[in-house]
Parts: C-alpha cells; sequence; structure tokens
C-alpha cells in the first residue's frame, strides 16, 4: 500500500477534480446499465440534475480522480494476487476525497450490461490507502465504517445506500476495482 | 485550520480538569436524554416553516474575521495566542474548499431571534438549569452536502461568566429536531453517533474533537443552547 500511497501523494499534478455524480455521461451510463422501459432520458435528466440538490451534487459531491494512464498494467500486477477476478477487463481507478468532498448517498448501478454476465458476478472493491483519520466518513447502509490503510472493502453490489464524507484536514485515497469473478 | 486544530489539541489537552462540566461517561452514545416528541415538534414545524420561507441565513462554521475574534475572547487570560499567526492558521487556503466552501449552515429566523427565543423556550426551559437570560440559543438546518468541520470547542468561560476559569460552570447541549436520515453523520472524537427526534447530546465541551457532514438529501434540523448552570 505504501506504494501506491507514495505515488497518489507525489503525482497532485495529476488529480483531476470531477463530479461523483450529476454529469451527462452519468445519465448515459444509467441508461445502458438499467433495463427498465419507464426510465426515459429527459425524466433522468431532470432528476439528476434537479436544482434543489445542486450543491451537494456540484460542490461538495466531487472528488480527485488519477489517470493511470502507463501505470494501469504494472498496477493491476501487483494487486493480481489479492483478486480471484477477470482482470483482462477489470476497471481500476484511483480517487482523492479532499477536506470538504463528499460523496452523495446513493446505490451502485447495475454493471451487468457493463460486463455482459449476471449482476451477482460483478464485484467492486475499494482499497483504502490511508488510516482513517478524523472527520472521515464511509457509511455503507446504516453501518459506520472504520477502516485501516490497506482495508479492502466490499459490499453486495446494488443493494445497500452508501457514501462517504471528508469534514477533517487530511486527504482519503483510495483505489476502486470493478470486474468480474472469475 | 489544521494548524490551529493542533494548537487546541495540546492545549485542551492540558487544561482537561479545568472544563469536565458534562459527564459524557453516564450517557449513552453521548445522548443524554430524550425530549418527547410532543415537545420537540412545534419546535421542528418553526425551523421547517423558517425555512420553506427562506428565513435562513447562510453561515461559515469559522468565517475567518469573526472566528478569530471569537477566539481572542475566549481565550483571554488563559494562553497568549499571536494574532498574525492565528489569522494564518484559521485561513490557511489550503483549507479553502472545507472552510469556506463546504463547512456551512443555515441559521434560521436569526433576524426574529428574540421572537424566536420567546416561543422556544417554554417549550424547553425546564430540562435545563441555567442562566436564560444570557443564554444562547441557535436554531440550525445543515442542508445536503453541507459540514462543520472538525474542531474543540472554544473556551466559553469569558463570554458567559465574565470570568475565564469557570469553564466547568457553562454547558452546551445540541437537540436533534428530526430523527436521523440516510447520510447524516456526527462524529465526536472516534465515536460515531446516531441519534432519535429529541434526543439530547451532550459532551464534555472543550475536550473532544467533533464535526459533522450531511451527503443525504434532507435537512438536519438541530437546536443549539449554551449557558451558565444555575448552582
Amino acid at each position: 500500500m505504501d506504494y501506491f500511497n507514495k505515488w497518489v501523494y507525489s503525482n497532485k499534478e495529476n488529480w483531476k477534480l470531477k463530479p461523483c455524480f450529476g454529469s451527462d455521461a452519468y445519465v448515459d451510463h444509467i441508461l445502458a446499465s438499467y433495463d427498465h422501459k419507464d426510465l426515459d432520458k429527459d425524466t433522468l435528466t431532470e432528476w439528476i440534475k434537479d436544482p434543489e440538490y445542486n450543491f451537494i451534487m456540484r460542490v461538495s459531491g466531487r472528488e480527485y480522480e488519477i489517470k493511470l494512464n502507463e501505470n494501469e498494467e504494472k498496477f493491476k500486477n501487483i494487486l493480481k494476487p489479492y483478486f480471484k477476478i477477470d482482470w483482462e477487463t477489470a476497471s481500476m481507478e484511483i480517487f482523492v476525497q479532499a477536506p470538504g468532498q463528499c460523496f452523495p448517498l446513493h446505490y451502485d448501478i447495475y454493471k451487468k450490461n457493463m460486463f455482459k454476465i449476471e449482476e451477482e458476478k460483478v464485484h467492486r472493491y475499494i482499497i483504502m490507502l490511508d488510516d482513517q483519520k478524523p472527520g472521515q466518513v464511509f457509511l455503507m447502509g446504516d453501518q459506520y465504517i472504520e477502516w485501516k490503510k490497506g482495508d479492502v472493502i466490499a459490499w453486495k453490489q446494488t443493494t445497500l445506500l452508501n457514501g462517504t464524507a471528508n469534514f477533517g484536514y487530511w486527504d482519503r485515497a483510495k483505489i476502486r476495482i470493478t470486474a468480474r469473478s472469475l | 485550520m489544521k494548524n490551529w486544530f493542533e494548537f487546541q489539541e495540546k492545549f485542551h489537552k492540558s487544561k482537561l480538569s479545568e472544563s469536565k462540566v458534562t459527564d459524557g461517561k453516564n450517557s449513552k452514545n453521548f445522548i443524554l436524554f430524550n425530549i418527547p416528541h410532543e415537545t420537540i415538534q412545534p419546535i421542528l414545524q418553526i425551523a421547517k416553516f423558517l425555512l420553506s420561507k427562506g428565513k435562513t441565513d447562510e453561515r461559515m462554521m469559522f468565517e475567518t474575521k469573526k472566528y478569530v475574534e471569537e477566539i481572542k475572547v475566549s481565550y483571554k487570560n488563559l494562553i497568549e495566542i499571536d494574532q498574525k499567526k492565528l489569522h494564518e492558521w484559521i485561513d490557511d487556503p489550503k483549507f479553502d474548499n472545507l472552510m469556506k466552501v463546504t463547512g456551512k449552515q443555515l441559521i434560521l429566523g436569526e433576524v426574529e431571534y428574540n421572537q424566536l427565543k420567546k416561543i422556544i423556550l417554554p417549550n424547553v426551559s425546564k430540562y435545563f438549569s441555567i442562566n436564560w437570560d444570557k443564554a444562547h440559543l441557535a436554531l440550525c438546518a445543515q442542508m445536503p452536502g453541507q459540514m462543520f468541520p472538525w474542531h474543540y470547542d472554544i473556551f466559553k468561560s469569558n463570554v458567559f461568566t465574565g470570568v475565564h476559569d469557570k469553564e466547568y460552570k457553562v454547558k452546551r447541549w445540541l437537540i436533534m429536531l428530526d430523527d436521523q436520515k440516510p447520510g447524516q453523520v456526527f462524529l465526536m472524537g472516534d465515536q460515531y453517533i446516531e441519534w432519535k427526534k429529541g434526543d439530547v447530546i451532550a459532551w464534555k465541551n472543550v475536550e473532544l474533537p467533533h464535526g459533522s457532514g450531511n451527503f443525504g438529501y434532507w435537512p438536519r434540523f438541530s437546536l443549539r443552547i449554551t449557558g451558565e448552570i444555575l448552582e
């Protein structure tokens, strides 16, 4: 974990601020993920961009993404021994939640269409790259999660609402892996 | 702000024996007691009404100029703090997003404070034995996306008793006006607090760092009371 941690904090110039939700891409992503006939794009766009929630969706609900670029394969190789997943199609992303940012409460969207398999075979893991610091919160359902550096958090996808916040003074980095199990 | 937080941490820990005003050990999960629904409901309705009418004042939790002034008064005769350094600590641009953008809440009915006090007091005064003439009440809403940055409360003895060494006589309570909703979090030290409508949260005021956030979709209403305990 120290390797990843060092990489994250020595690459601050590559941190790119982005909203957790609320973009047009998110709407398209939802439409591709749900086989729900009554879900039309206009209504969905209205819901996702509801101005009543502008502040949480566009101001505090943001995080930094760090593109892996040429490091992706190398990083995957380091983590391969720990996860029995199809690494060929796995998605690996690194994010930092800075002080004052939150990840709005949400259900994960379905991923079966993305991986073209049954939903039960899609797994998501969050690897925490820092020890939990004061003011850093992760809620899974009604459960408050405590973590240490290197902890891997997993949950039953799409059935538990979850969200996070950082009202302390320390950045919180994580790796997110989404993949189909072997 | 981080530097100020660390300064407080060191100093407040050195003053523990003088500040034990709330017996947190006897309260479960920092919930001291619960005020019944029929008493809380009218206050919640007032809060919701004020919010719906836009009678709100959006406040930074720690607006530099105001907070520096408050610190100056609160720590008078307790410890010397270099004002220039303090200003730099509070206004550290590294934490602008937390301190100036998301570290906010709504104060409800600020302009009608005296009128509001008259309505609220008959409901809650019997639960708290304090000098109500000088007590401070704040009806607050933490809106979706807002946060209360991690902090230690500042000393309050100077403000409420007129002297610096009676911190044990000042007490603060937070009354939760509604049930906890998903995404509403309150941390006290390393403990995650769960609450129900009417719960009164109390803690050893200057001893425990705390903060809160709302990453759900419902406002979180609370009534904060601070006052001097009567003999």
